[in-house]
């Protein structure tokens, strides 16, 4: 609950009309993939990017992520925000960095008082 | 002699659940809730666990003891008399048949006692659990422990978990529960009659852009017809009285349709949406929904 969450710097966001973020990163490409590519092209193939639609709770997190705010004040700003039981809020919270972390969308930094940051 | 220490007043949070009511500093969690066993948690660690169970017949305190060794067989298990037991422990405890017991497994201790009550026979397993190198402040556990109740003393029971509270008949049993986020639900019955709480978070982004009707009508798979047109009552809740499910024909000679009735509410100051779902065969049934309804807030 320590650890400060911070965004890709691969990841673009786009906030649309309904206030939701829609969110695009590179996708990882597979290496048979990328092995067949050079075979039959020579070339690596092309970067693609994927998309992400946040749902609104999502999206009130992902603008939480400021890259100061340690996971701890994320989830008190939203339990805050939308008046959540503070174990629901851990949770969904918790859960939801997880899911972005796995998509390589979020990493976690643990925040040094001595001014050296490691993962 | 240190004088003892000034203790200021913290918020408290209050737990019924399945017989049982306790109250506890407000910063521990419940992080498991069982049908009679709680774990309670802070910063995500144990803090005090409770399980309990009605015993038929001669209740051995030895017998459970032995069990809850067998847990921690490595953690020195010594179980003890209440005059060994913290002595703020000595006045909460008095009434109950009581065996205190501590252990310590490297840098956890458990601190607690097996509680037998004569009148109600409930047995319950209390225990505190902290860093073996920060006890417990004894002012805190005596206070849990003075708070502890193990039978109701009405005819209703309280029910109070997370952020809802509520009051059944003491003849209700829980059927089952759930809490998942975004979504509670807790399902009771008692006899011909079936009752089951809901609670939804938050309600501000439910019901976005939907109505509470027709947000009712898809969570209780009434279909959305059920929201047309709107069944709005005075007080801005909604209320459907489904026709009964006729079942075979026998069975409709042998006795009535099971009568239901759904409720839900906003409450906006919370940003919760409540609901209530009753079926019973009797129309003084319908009454006791009411009051169910009267009695079901969230905190």
């Amino acid at each position: 609950m320590a650890c400060v969450p911070h965004k890709n710097s691969a990841v673009r966001e786009r906030c649309l009309e309904s206030g939701e973020v829609r969110l695009s990163y590179p996708a990882a490409v597979r290496p048979w993939a990328a092995t067949l590519s050079r075979l039959f092209r020579g070339e690596a193939p092309p970067q693609r990017r994927r998309q992400l639609q946040l749902d609104s709770l999502g999206s009130a997190v992902w603008r939480l992520l400021d890259g100061r705010r340690s996971v701890a004040q994320v989830v008190a700003a939203f339990r805050e925000q939308y008046q959540l039981h503070p174990k629901e809020a851990e949770l969904s919270v918790t859960r939801f960095l997880k899911t972005l972390g796995e998509r390589g969308l979020v990493f976690m930094k643990i925040d040094d008082p001595a001014g050296d940051q490691g993962r | 002699m240190n004088p003892s220490p000034i203790l200021k007043p913290r918020p408290w949070s209050t737990i019924a659940w399945n017989g049982i009511a306790f109250s506890h500093p407000a910063r521990w969690q419940p992080g498991r809730v069982g049908r009679r066993h709680l774990i309670l948690e802070a910063n995500s660690q144990p803090v005090l666990e409770l399980k309990w169970q009605t015993i038929r017949g001669r209740f051995s305190a030895r017998r459970q003891l032995k069990r809850l060794a067998k847990r921690y067989p490595s953690a020195g298990f010594t179980p003890c008399d209440l005059q060994a037991a913290p002595p703020a422990w000595q006045a909460p405890l008095g009434n109950y048949e009581t065996t205190c017991f501590k252990w310590q497994d490297g840098p956890q201790t458990g601190l607690g006692a097996l509680l037998y009550c004569p009148q109600c026979g409930t047995a319950t397993l209390i225990q505190f659990l902290f860093p073996s190198r920060s006890p417990m402040p004894a002012a805190t556990s005596a206070a849990v422990l003075a708070s502890f109740r193990d039978h109701a003393r009405s005819p209703w029971r309280q029910w109070a978990i997370f952020d809802i509270m509520a009051r059944l008949p003491a003849s209700f049993t829980l059927l089952r529960h759930q809490f998942s986020i975004g979504r509670y639900t807790i399902a009771f019955k008692d006899a011909g009659i079936k009752a089951v709480l809901y609670r939804w978070a938050p309600a501000s982004v439910l019901l976005l852009s939907t109505t509470l009707a027709e947000f009712g009508a898809r969570q209780l798979s009434l279909g959305l017809d059920a929201a047309r047109p709107e069944p709005v009552r005075p007080d801005g809740s909604v209320q459907w009285d489904p026709p009964a499910v006729p079942g075979r024909l026998w069975q409709r000679l042998m006795r009535p349709s099971a009568r239901q009735r759904m409720r839900l509410w906003h409450v906006a100051a919370k940003n919760r949406i409540l609901g209530v779902e009753f079926s019973g065969r009797k129309v003084a049934d319908l009454d006791l929904f009411n009051e169910i309804c009267a009695y079901y807030e969230t905190t």
